[in-house]
């Protein structure tokens, strides 16, 4: 009999960072996957990144995980997203090739010592009372462990559905996960119907380019990883295009052949993520909706229409993609879909992302209501780390709201819940100033140093990296500059009084010069990220204290601790709908309390008597 | 906390004919039942909610004939089990049947406890809460207006406007943060500016109301102003009906401010005597002048006393400049005796609100008071009146985080602004900003793959 220390079933983007991490961490980990062929299968747009998604890439980067490193072995296209808005919303976003992509993480996955590759299908959950014991597969061969980490994504129990076309498959022609949804519901477990779609892809060879606004690559950026140091990859452009009012028309006269409108699809949908009759019913006036073409890899002629999610039939698919100007000869290679399936209620979760109800056992990605490979990855190394530190006997790995987007994450799915697919936004986190991509280092090295996610060689780069920071804030401090004609010129741009006296190179940052402008003066050269690091803080001093004080106030309430045998119906003082989400919910303390929706700040008074009668 | 029974007098002191005790708690039905006996021989235990029922009320040896109500959990003021007793004759018996409730268990009740319990109960936000406590504590009807206005949501639905108007302006600036390719038709930084310039107006309007809710709370600010002995105590004396400043033959008699609060028609005036403004080298009365010049700057309404048989001095004039361009009544005082032609030419000739009294028949104080009333009517009425210091602070603290906000920020550094200002704002009207922005982002820009 086979005993491993975890089990991860799936092996998407979830499931490949947790098998990863929990290997790397030393324990004995199978990692099954339905099929071989699709691990890390980029089923949907060939990107990885977007706004704050990037940043969590960044930080399951510095948290020792594996996304970053294969997305920046795969890239075709990446630019910096809103570089005139502010250093505190800027993410980075990707094109990368998905066969590279699929091929590089499952080399890399083979190569990791104590992980076991596997192709089966899960049949069932091992239990004994409330303590996982294994899994059975489809091919009756069981397989024993510690713990379990269900990773199975929108492959669980998922339907394709085409116009009137409804089949039981997953996406883009693999097939599902068709039994763990039945055992998930005989062990106590809700099921819910998400939907999400993705649009047709084209070939290339059909498209008339010369009608479309070329947006090329950022040459400057390396990638995702911290350290990385070369670029690896080879570039390919993306256009932008639009839809127009014959688009529109047909959309409006065939609304009665749209699954979503004649019933066909009951599973919710995400509001940030409309299929294109979505969003011409509900954006009627809008003249026009942008078009991107995106390279879906080196090699193949397929184009990614993305802003064309659709579930029509496919002769209508045709018609709505040769409206568009530039496609009026376009053929489709492979139809657009809508696709339903299984999810659980993430509030049945702890912020380990453990089963409330079941020791040992845990939920990561898709399955937990979220949308995106970002945030799927994001709970699959959260799900890795605790479920090897359940292995060890250790403490719990919880990342704060105030520290990481995969904080507000896990944060908002264990607390909020999510009654559509779940995507990350930078809106999200109201911490935003202080979860910048210039910083994710700062903010998570140590974390990753303390519970041992990263190796020898990126440690001490870290080191080098916190020493040459110091070194440049005490040169910018020290450094005088002379109110030179040069200098007065930039602060008259900037709308900034004169200078008449010699000033540090720290004053004049806080007041709008980009540290570029100074970049002779240093005795030595720093790279390009500790410049802009440095700078940001500068600049962002007064904010960044802002906020430090908002979330020293937060950590007051998360400080006080809700003791876990509290029966919230008992308590005369709660309103009825504050009783019942606090009983669903149980919060581990004040702070998580305040964020329930329906919990009002009434009920947090109230809370805080009780508390304090106890002792 | 919750789980003692409290009894107290619901009813003001002193006033009505009708009392009411009101006992909230979990005992509340055993007690009252105790006390109580029905007409009809029934127990309250059966009673109907929200019914009177008519009996007797046990007080020691006497039955006292009353109504009893029984409103059950949760459906009453305080969200808990009440009894209500409506009994005849004032405190007194009101007094002693909360002294019964109390000797079968139930607690004396504190300031605004039943309030609180509202409160604790969910039955009662803060804000209406706190409007419920100014209304309970309020003297004259238009601080009853200013409260009420708070306690049916007036102040709130005026700051939702202000916040759905800033809501919109950073929905526009998130989805563009957030959905930087998608999204075409954004509101220009220029847009945003102008929203937040708007926002502040508003704002700014709102908190001026403040000194008016102080007016209303402290009552107008009513000085008494005049050269020594014109009879300036006397007047203030003459309103009020009682002998409260000294009065003296000799000048300058008054060298502290006396202050008195009085209510006429609904409308609370703060009646300030100063001493009489004169060159004084008596240090205490100099003290006494500068108070009143200073108060001059503050003063919502002054009554400016001539003594009508005297010639009309320097002094009078060079009192009058300091005060011509206020809210002013000049007092043509002691017409009981002798009238000065001089002074009587100055009062004919005078332009504003004018009036002849003798404060030593009595006479005129009724017109003089009409006058006053007229002079400050309508201005202490107002859609929305602040007159809680919480709610103030938080529109202060809005308003000054949308002033730091420059044309030249980034949009991530404006969007911070306006959080903290729409955190502050939601103080009042309770809402959480971020799941509001992000509603209306999905429901105002087309955003998806």
């Amino acid at each position: 009999m086979e005993k491993y220390d975890v089990i991860v079933v799936g092996a998407g983007h979830a499931g490949s960072e947790s098998a990863y991490i929990s290997s790397k961490l030393g324990c004995n980990t199978l990692l099954l996957a339905l099929n071989l062929d699709s691990i890390a299968f980029l089923a949907c747009n060939p990107s990885i990144g977007g706004t704050s998604k990037g940043n969590i890439v960044q930080e399951i980067d510095a948290l020792g995980g594996i996304m970053a490193k294969i997305a920046d072995k795969s890239i075709l296209h990446i630019r910096m997203l809103n570089e005139g808005k502010g250093p505190a919303v800027q993410s980075l976003r990707a094109q990368v090739d998905k066969h590279k992509y699929h091929l590089f993480m499952k080399d890399e996955l083979e190569k990791q010592d104590n992980l076991t590759i596997k192709q089966a299908e899960v049949k069932n959950i091992l239990v004994k009372e409330n303590k996982i014991l294994g899994i059975e597969t489809t091919f009756g061969q069981r397989f024993y462990s510690k713990t379990v980490i269900i990773a199975t994504g929108v492959y669980q129990n998922s339907a394709i559905i085409v116009g009137k076309s409804i089949s039981d498959n997953g996406p883009a022609g693999f097939c599902n996960s068709k039994h763990l949804s039945n055992s998930l519901r005989k062990m106590g477990f809700e099921l819910r119907r998400f939907k999400t779609g993705t649009p047709p892809r084209i070939d290339a060879k059909s498209i008339n380019f010369s009608c479309f606004e070329r947006q090329p690559t950022n040459l400057k950026i390396y990638g995702f990883s911290a350290f990385a140091k070369e670029k690896k990859y080879k570039e390919k452009d993306c256009f932008l295009g639009y839809t127009n009012n014959e688009t529109k028309n047909i959309i409006l006269k065939n609304l009665n052949k749209a699954p979503m409108y004649s019933g066909k699809i009951k599973g919710t949908g995400a509001r940030y993520c409309p299929s294109i009759e979505d969003k011409m019913v509900r954006f009627k006036d809008k003249e026009r909706h942008q078009i991107f073409l995106e390279p879906e890899a080196d090699g193949t002629c397929e184009i990614y229409l993305q802003g064309l999610s659709t579930s029509f039939p496919a002769e209508i698919q045709e018609k709505i993609v040769r409206s568009i100007r530039g496609l009026e000869n376009a053929k489709i290679m492979r139809n657009a879909y809508a696709i339903e399936y299984d999810c659980i209620d993430p509030l049945e979760l702890k912020k380990t992302l453990e089963s409330k109800r079941y020791d040992n056992l845990f939920f990561a990605g898709q399955i937990n209501g979220t949308s995106g490979y970002e945030e799927a990855a994001g709970q699959g190394i959260v799900a890795g780390i605790n479920a090897a530190l359940k292995v060890k006997n250790k403490p719990p790995f919880i990342l704060n709201r105030s520290e990481s987007y995969i904080g507000v994450l896990i944060d908002d799915l264990v607390t909020k819940g999510t009654n559509e697919p779940y995507r990350m936004m930078t809106s999200r986190a109201e911490y935003r100033l202080m979860l910048r991509t210039d910083n994710v280092l700062e903010r998570l090295y140590p974390l990753a140093i303390k519970y041992d996610l990263q190796n020898e060689e990126n440690k001490k780069l870290f080191y080098k990296r916190e020493k040459l920071c110091e070194e440049l804030r005490r040169e910018l401090k020290n450094t005088k500059i002379s109110a030179s004609s040069n200098i007065n010129k930039k602060l008259e741009e900037l709308g900034q009084r004169k200078i008449t006296q010699n000033s540090t190179i720290e004053e004049l940052i806080k007041r709008g010069i980009e540290i570029e402008f100074f970049e002779k003066e240093f005795k030595r050269k720093y790279s390009y990220s500790v410049l802009k690091h440095v700078e940001i803080e500068i600049r962002y001093s007064g904010y960044i204290e802002q906020q430090k004080i908002q979330i020293e106030k937060e950590k007051q309430q998360e400080n006080t601790l809700i003791p876990n045998d509290f029966d919230y119906l008992k308590i005369s003082g709660l309103r009825l709908e504050a009783k019942q989400k606090l009983n669903q919910i149980k919060p581990i303390t004040i702070g998580q309390a305040s964020r329930i929706s329906g919990v009002t700040p009434a009920d947090i008074t109230v809370l805080l008597i009780k508390i304090a009668q106890r002792g | 906390m919750i789980d003692d029974t409290i009894v107290a007098v619901a009813t003001p002191y002193g006033v009505g004919g009708i009392s009411i005790v009101r006992i909230s708690g979990p005992s509340a039905l055993k007690i009252a039942d105790d006390l109580f006996c029905a007409k009809n021989g029934k127990s309250l235990n059966k009673a109907i909610h929200g019914k009177l029922n008519y009996g007797t009320i046990k007080i020691g040896e006497i039955r006292e004939v009353g109504l009893a109500v029984v409103f059950f959990k949760p459906k009453s003021f305080t969200g808990e089990l009440v009894v209500e007793f409506q009994v005849h004759g004032g405190i007194l018996i009101a007094k002693k049947i909360v002294e019964e409730c109390i000797k079968r268990g139930a607690r004396l009740a504190d300031k605004g406890e039943f309030s609180k319990r509202a409160f604790l109960n969910g039955k009662a936000s803060l804000d209406s809460l706190e409007g419920m406590i100014d209304m309970i504590n309020a003297e004259s009807e238009s601080e009853l207006k200013a409260a009420f206005g708070l306690y049916s949501g007036t102040l709130k639905k005026t700051v939702e406007v202000i916040e759905n108007e800033l809501t919109e302006a950073l929905a526009g600036i998130e989805v563009g943060i957030d959905y930087p390719d998608e999204v075409d038709d954004l509101p220009t930084k220029d847009m945003v500016m102008e929203i937040i310039f708007n926002a502040r107006g508003k704002l700014e309007k709102l908190i001026e109301t403040k000194k008016l809710g102080k007016t209303i709370k402290d009552g107008v600010l009513t000085l008494i102003l005049g050269k020594p002995n014109v009879g300036k105590s006397s007047l203030l004396n003459a309103i009020i009906g009682e002998d409260r400043a000294i009065v003296t033959e000799h000048a300058g008699t008054t060298r502290d401010i006396v202050k008195e609060t009085f209510i006429y028609d609904g409308i609370k005036f703060q009646l300030l005597d100063t001493a009489g403004i004169r060159d004084s080298k008596d240090e205490i009365e100099s003290i006494g002048i500068n108070k009143a010049i200073e108060n001059i700057n503050i003063a919502d309404l002054i009554l400016f006393v001539i003594d009508s048989n005297q010639k009309l001095t320097n002094e009078d004039l060079k009192i009058y400049q300091q005060c011509n361009d206020k809210n002013l009544i000049l007092v043509f005082n002691k017409t009981d005796k002798l009238q000065n032609k001089q002074a009587g030419d100055f009062f004919d000739n005078f332009n504003g609100d004018k009036i002849k009294v003798s404060t030593y028949l009595a006479e005129g104080i009724d017109d003089l008071l009409k006058i006053m009333k007229s002079k400050v009517e309508g201005k202490t009425e107002s859609n929305v009146i602040l007159v809680n210091e919480r709610h103030i602070k938080a529109l202060e603290l809005a308003k000054s985080n949308l002033e730091k906000i420059r044309k030249d920020f980034s949009f991530d550094i404006i969007a911070f602004e306006i959080k903290k200002a729409l955190d502050e704002l939601g103080k009042i009207s309770g809402k959480t900003v971020s799941e509001e922005v992000i509603n209306k982002i999905f429901s105002k820009f087309c955003v998806g793959k």
